[in-house]
């Protein structure tokens, strides 16, 4: 068998949709899944853009990524792709995506691989497995203390002794129906966490700051530590542009800048300002904001929780206000109890 | 004369039995089952300390933790958050805001107990 016929065995044996593009994302070959994927499409076919059939800026995203990592000299680092989400022109379909170059890596303008997993039988873009394992934690404990109180003080009144004895039921019922919630959404959050990309800190340092600072926004990085995080870039780059411009539009004329920082279990995104922080509830409708360009139209609350991440704004002590951004550098599964 | 504990919490079970718990060790206790409530609460009398839910309706636990922190009278108050948030980055995110400390539920009772003599010693 010749090199060709083996590479085209291997393409069409494939489950998952593998396109290949030109410099101008403009399709040049593509195995039997991505037919199947696509096929029904009047736009799928040699010499058809990749846009016609997905969403445009992930991709470039991380393509940019990609051509960032190769011009940063980083391209010992294991990171020869780059994951990430997006969804079929209307929507309908969600797939995970992985997008690497091809070579020659020299060149201006590279060709591309791109392969599509079809995630729609599963993916539910607001991760609700996360709120069934919220919902465990009161009753467990309403339950765990009217045992406690039972056990350790056998003396109390019987109104008491019958008070805990109805919350033992009361919260028996709850545990039961959060147990059937949580079974059923298990398999989801598995799947969820894979949408994430890994990337070393320094990298992702280096391209956020750079974006940022496309947005003339100045950026300070400190210090250079090389860690392994999880991220999603395209969502974490909308949230973050997302940010800027609230904070710029709540506080017209202010000098604006970003400091990018690690410590022991996180890193910061803190956007500084002189003047008034931001209320809490303010910062409570950043969150609830459906951000239009992101997969899914899903909230900055979403987005942010598939990357364990959260945001807070506080005043400072030197007149100054921030605006954080915090995203763990490992996620740990089920995280800590 | 007792410490004064106020409880922000609006499930009744657990404030059952933390009311139970506390007055049993001595303490003075309240409860409300809001944040707007909490603050209410506070402006007639001032606790020594706050057992603070963090999900609530209204006025969430974060908010009133800012609103104490930011106002000379109330910064000292002692807080410990309870939450059924139990991420990381959301400890991080309370004690940033001001909390002394952040119970994660389930807990013990007993622990919350010690965690309050702790703070009130």
């Amino acid at each position: 068998m010749d090199h060709e016929a083996l590479l085209n065995t291997l393409l069409h044996e494939l489950k998952d949709g593998v396109l290949v593009c030109d410099p101008d994302a403009k399709i040049t070959l593509f195995n039997q899944a991505a037919e199947d994927l696509f096929g029904q499409s009047q736009s799928f076919g040699k010499g058809k853009s990749l846009y016609s059939l997905c969403f445009q800026p992930p991709v470039e995203h991380a393509l940019n990524l990609l051509n960032y990592q190769y011009e940063s000299n980083n391209q010992s680092l294991p990171f020869p792709y780059v994951q990430f989400m997006n969804a079929s022109r209307n929507q309908e379909q969600f797939f995970r995506c992985r997008v690497s170059f091809l070579p020659p890596l020299t060149a201006q303008k590279k060709s591309f691989v791109i392969i599509f997993e079809d995630i729609s039988a599963w993916h539910i873009p607001d991760n609700p497995l996360y709120m069934k394992i919220e919902e465990f934690r009161a009753p467990m404990t309403n339950l765990r203390a009217a045992v406690e109180n039972l056990t350790e003080y056998p003396e109390m009144s019987p109104v008491m002794h019958s008070a805990f004895e109805n919350v033992l039921v009361q919260e028996s019922i709850n545990l039961t129906e959060a147990f059937n919630a949580l079974a059923g959404s298990c398999r989801v959050i598995m799947q969820t966490q894979n949408l994430l990309t890994e990337l070393n800190s320094v990298v992702l340092f280096g391209y956020v700051a750079r974006h940022l600072q496309n947005k003339k926004i100045p950026v300070v990085v400190s210090p250079k530590q090389s860690i392994g995080t999880k991220v999603d870039i395209y969502g974490l780059l909308l949230v973050l542009d997302y940010l800027a411009s609230s904070i710029k539009h709540k506080q017209k004329g202010i000098g604006l800048s970003c400091e990018i920082h690690i410590d022991k279990q996180f890193i910061y995104f803190d956007f500084v300002w002189s003047g008034p922080f931001i209320p809490p509830a303010a910062v409570k409708k950043m969150l609830a904001k459906k951000l239009q360009h992101s997969i899914g139209a899903i909230t900055v609350a979403a987005i942010l929780n598939s990357m364990g991440g959260d945001i807070w704004s506080q005043q400072q002590k030197n007149a100054q206000s921030t605006l954080r951004l915090a995203l763990p550098i490992t996620i740990k599964a089920g995280n800590k109890p | 004369m007792s410490k004064y504990i106020l409880i922000v919490d609006d499930a009744p079970n657990i404030v059952l039995s933390l009311e139970f718990l506390l007055k049993k060790e001595g303490y003075d206790v309240h409860s409300v089952s809001n944040g707007e409530e909490a603050m209410t609460a506070i402006a007639e009398k001032v606790p020594d300390m706050l057992l603070l839910d963090v999900m609530m309706p209204r006025k969430d636990g974060y908010e009133v933790c800012q609103e104490l922190r930011a106002h000379p009278d109330w910064k000292n108050i002692k807080i410990i958050m309870l939450t059924a948030k139990g991420r990381d980055v959301e400890r991080e995110k309370g004690l940033a805001l001001g909390a002394d400390d952040y119970v994660i539920k389930p807990f013990a009772t007993q622990e919350l107990v010690n965690k309050v003599k702790t703070l009130l010693t």
